[in-house]
C-alpha cells in the first residue's frame, strides 16, 4: 500500500507533537517544575530561528547569544 | 508490513528495512559516509536499504526511531540542571544540540524521507535492543538482559520475551547507575577513547592480574541481589571527551594514563609467549584493566542470576553495547545460570535499528522474521571495479604507495579462485576478502575480512604494522569450519552456539603454535565458527587452506585501516588495496596481486 507524501505545514504538526511529548515526559518523570524553564527555552529557540531566517540579521544572531 | 528502523545521534547510526514483516537489510551509515561511528541521521543508509528492498519511502507503513528522543531530552535536561551552576556550560552546549534535529526527530525524518509525520514512531531504546536479540535468537521464550551505557533513562533492563509478542521489560535500572558508563570511564582513564575503544581495555586486561578489584568495587558497588550502583562522587558523566571521572576517582586510582603510558602499552605483545614479564611501570595499568574487567563480569553474573529469578527459563538473550565484551560473554555462558545464551552479532545501537522495526511490527500484532545470519548489508558492485580496471592499468595501483607491481587475475572457475587465495595465504600473504553482502556489526565475518596464515608470525606482525597499524597488545581472531570447532577449541560445542565472534574460547594447547597469530596471551581466541550452509564459499576457502597447509583455521580481522569503518563497496576495497601494504585483493572472480 502506498501512503501519501509529507503535506504542507507538516513541520508544525511534527514540532508541536515533539514538544507535547517532552512535556508529557516531564510530567511522567515528576519533573514538572522544569516545565516553565523549558517553555522559555523553546520560545528563545523559536525566536532565534525566526531571527536567523531574516537574512540581514542572521550573521549577528548567534554571536549575540 | 513495511517498516524502516532508524538509530542515530549517539554512535553507529543505522537504517534497517523490514519488507512484508521480514527484515531484509541493515546498513550502518558509516559504511557509506566513511566516517567511523557516524552518528548523523542515516539517510544514505536508508536510501540504500529502500533501493535494496525495491521500495520508495511512500511504501513504508512506518519509520521507527530506536528510542524516544523526548524521554532522553528530559534526562539530559534534568541531569544538567541538577548540577547547576557547575553544569551551566554543559547545559548551554547540550541545549544547542538538542533543540535542533536531535529533539525534533519526527520532523527531521518526515522531511528527509518525505513521509507524513504521523508515520514516524518511536520504540524505547531497551525495547529495541531486547526485541532484536530475542527475535534473532529464534527462541520460543527467553529472559532478556540489556546492558549498555544509557538509553532514555534506562541503563540496564531485564525482560521476558515470548514468540510473537512484544518483549515485556520487567525491571529497569536507571541513569546514572550504568555498567556501560562505568567501563567507558575506565577506558578513558586508561588512555583510550571511551564509547569506542572498550575493546582495547578488554585486550589489555588479559595481560594483568585482577589485584585491584577491591578498589574498583568501591566505585561500582555490587549488591547481593544482583543490583549495582556507581559511587556518585567518582564519576562525572556529563563531561565531554575522555574524562568522565572526578578528582575523587583520581585520588583512588592515581593520575590517568598519559601519552607515555599509552606508548608503553606498545611494548605488550599479544603474540608473545603466555608468561610475559610486565614492566613495573605498566603493572598498575594492566592490573587495573584486569580488575575492571573482572568486576564487570561479576556485575553481569549478578544480573544474570537476578534475571533467572525473575524469569524462570533456561534461555537468555543478551544485548546492548556491553554485550560486545566477548570475554564477559564467555564467562556468563560458562558460569551463568542459563543453559543457552544468545547474543546478536550486532548487539549495539546498529542492531537496535533492526529491533525498533521489529518491536513496532510486534506491537501491531504482526508475525515477524529475521534471517539467522548477520549478512544484511549491501552487495558489492564488482562491475564498478571491472569498469575501473578497463581504463586503469593495474600497474598504476602500485604507484599509490610505491610498493611493487600489481597483477590482475580473472578466474572463470570459482574453485580456481579459491585455490589461488588459499595458495597465497599459505605463502604468508595478506589477503583482503570481499564476498557478497556485508556483515552488520563491528566484526568481520568472512564477507569483508583481512585474512592471513595464523602460524606465520612474520605475516601477522606485518599485518599489524603495515596494514592495520594497530597496537600489538590487541589480539586477532580465528575463523574455522564448524566441523573443526571441537578439535580446535575447548568448549567448542558451546562456542558453536555463538558462532559470530560473540565470545572467546580457549584453543587446545597442542594447536596453539600453528594458530598463534589468532590466539591471545591468555590462550583464548574469539572464534568465528563457519557454517557451510550460511557461508559455502568461505567454508570452501577454509577447506582449501587446510588442504594446503594442514592448519584448520584462518586469522580473520576486519577489512579496514586504522580509524576507518569496515570496507563496504568493491571500490572501497580497491582504494584500501592501493593505499596499504595488502598483498592480494579477492573480489569474487577477480584477484589483484601485488608482488615486490
Amino acid at each position: 500500500m502506498t501512503h501519501g507524501r509529507r503535506p504542507r505545514g507538516a513541520w508544525l504538526v511534527a514540532t508541536s507533537a515533539s514538544i507535547r511529548d517532552v512535556f508529557r515526559s516531564l510530567f511522567r518523570q515528576r519533573l514538572r517544575s522544569v516545565s516553565p524553564m523549558l517553555l522559555v527555552l523553546i520560545v528563545l529557540g523559536l525566536l532565534l530561528g525566526f531571527l536567523t531566517a531574516i537574512s540581514p540579521l542572521a550573521p549577528f544572531v548567534y554571536p549575540l547569544f | 508490513m513495511n517498516v524502516l528502523g532508524i538509530s542515530a545521534h549517539f554512535h553507529d547510526a543505522t537504517a534497517a528495512l523490514m519488507v512484508d514483516d521480514a527484515i531484509v537489510a541493515s546498513v550502518a551509515e558509516e559504511r557509506i559516509s566513511r566516517q567511523k561511528h557516524d552518528a548523523s541521521l542515516p539517510l544514505n543508509a536508508a536510501s540504500a536499504c529502500l533501493a535494496f528492498g525495491g521500495l520508495s519511502a511512500q511504501d513504508l507503513d512506518a519509520v521507527v526511531f530506536y528510542e524516544a528522543p523526548h524521554e532522553k531530552f528530559t534526562r539530559v535536561l534534568a541531569s544538567t540542571m541538577a548540577g547547576f551552576p557547575r553544569t551551566l556550560g554543559r547545559f548551554v552546549s547540550g541545549m544547542k544540540g538538542w533543540l535542533g534535529e536531535k529533539l525534533f526527530v519526527r520532523n527531521a525524518l518526515s522531511k528527509a524521507l518525505d513521509v507524513h509525520p504521523n508515520r514516524v514512531a518511536f520504540s524505547s531504546h531497551h525495547a529495541s535492543h531486547a526485541t532484536h536479540a530475542f527475535v534473532m535468537s529464534g527462541f520460543d521464550e527467553a529472559a532478556v538482559l540489556v546492558v549498555d551505557a544509557v538509553g532514555e533513562w534506562t541503563t540496564t533492563s531485564i525482560g521476558r520475551a515470548r514468540r510473537g509478542e512484544p518483549v515485556e521489560l520487567l525491571e529497569t535500572h536507571e541513569y546514572p547507575d550504568s555498567l556501560g558508563l562505568f567501563y567507558a570511564a575506565f577506558t578513558g582513564f586508561l588512555g583510550f577513547a571511551p564509547n569506542s575503544e572498550e575493546c582495547s581495555t578488554m585486550a589489555l586486561a588479559s595481560f594483568g592480574q585482577p589485584t585491584r578489584v577491591a578498589e574498583v568495587r568501591q566505585v561500582l558497588r555490587l549488591a547481593e541481589d544482583g543490583t549495582f550502583s556507581l559511587a556518585r562522587d567518582a564519576f562525572d558523566l556529563l563531561a565531554d571527551g575522555k574524562a568522565t571521572y572526578t578528582p575523587s576517582f583520581v585520588r583512588r586510582f592515581g593520575e590517568p594514563a598519559n601519552a607515555a603510558t599509552v606508548e608503553r602499552y606498545g611494548t605488550l605483545d599479544a603474540l608473545a609467549p603466555a608468561v610475559t614479564v610486565i614492566s613495573p611501570e605498566l603493572t598498575p595499568w594492566v592490573d587495573l584493566a584486569a580488575s575492571v574487567q573482572s568486576v564487570l563480569e561479576e556485575a553481569l553474573l549478578g544480573l544474570c542470576r537476578r534475571a533467572a529469578r525473575l524469569v524462570p527459563t533456561r534461555r537468555l538473550c543478551l544485548a546492548g553495547g556491553v554485550a560486545l565484551n566477548c570475554v564477559a560473554v564467555s564467562r556468563l555462558a560458562r558460569e551463568g545460570p542459563f543453559e543457552t545464551m544468545f547474543v546478536p552479532p550486532d548487539p549495539g545501537d546498529g542492531g537496535a535499528a533492526v529491533g525498533a522495526a521489529l518491536a513496532h511490527a510486534l506491537r501491531e500484532g504482526r508475525t515477524v522474521t529475521i534471517p539467522k545470519s548477520p549478512f544484511l548489508g549491501l552487495t558489492p558492485r564488482y562491475e564498478d571495479v571491472h569498469a575501473m580496471l578497463e581504463h586503469l592499468d593495474p600497474a598504476h595501483l602500485s604507484r599509490v604507495n610505491n610498493a611493487g607491481s600489481v597483477t590482475c587475475h580473472r578466474f572463470t572457475d570459482d574453485d580456481r579462485g579459491l585455490g589461488f587465495a588459499a595458495d597465497r595465504l599459505a605463502m604468508g600473504k595478506i589477503v583482503a576478502w570481499v564476498d557478497s553482502r556485508a556483515e552488520t556489526g563491528p566484526r568481520a565475518l568472512g564477507h569483508r575480512s583481512l585474512l592471513a596464515h595464523p602460524g606465520r608470525l612474520d605475516t601477522v606482525r606485518r599485518l599489524g604494522r603495515a596494514v592495520k597499524r594497530r597496537a600489538a597488545f590487541r589480539p586477532y581472531a580465528l575463523s574455522l569450519n564448524a566441523t573443526r570447532a571441537t578439535g580446535v577449541l575447548h568448549e567448542g560445542r558451546a562456542a558453536g552456539t555463538l558462532p559470530w565472534m560473540q565470545r572467546t574460547a580457549p584453543v587446545h594447547d597442542g594447536l596453539r603454535p600453528q594458530l598463534r597469530g589468532g590466539v591471545h596471551v591468555d590462550g583464548t581466541t574469539r572464534p568465528q565458527i563457519v557454517s557451510r550452509e550460511a557461508q559455502p564459499r568461505f567454508a570452501a576457502l577454509l577447506d582449501a587452506f587446510e588442504a594446503t597447509t594442514g592448519v584448520p583455521a584462518l586469522l580473520n580481522t576486519s577489512l579496514n585501516e586504522r580509524g576507518q569503518p569496515l570496507v563496504d563497496s568493491a571500490v572501497d576495497a580497491l582504494t584500501m588495496f592501493a593505499r596499504t601494504d595488502l598483498d592480494v585483493l579477492m573480489l569474487d572472480t577477480l584477484a589483484l596481486e601485488r608482488t615486490r
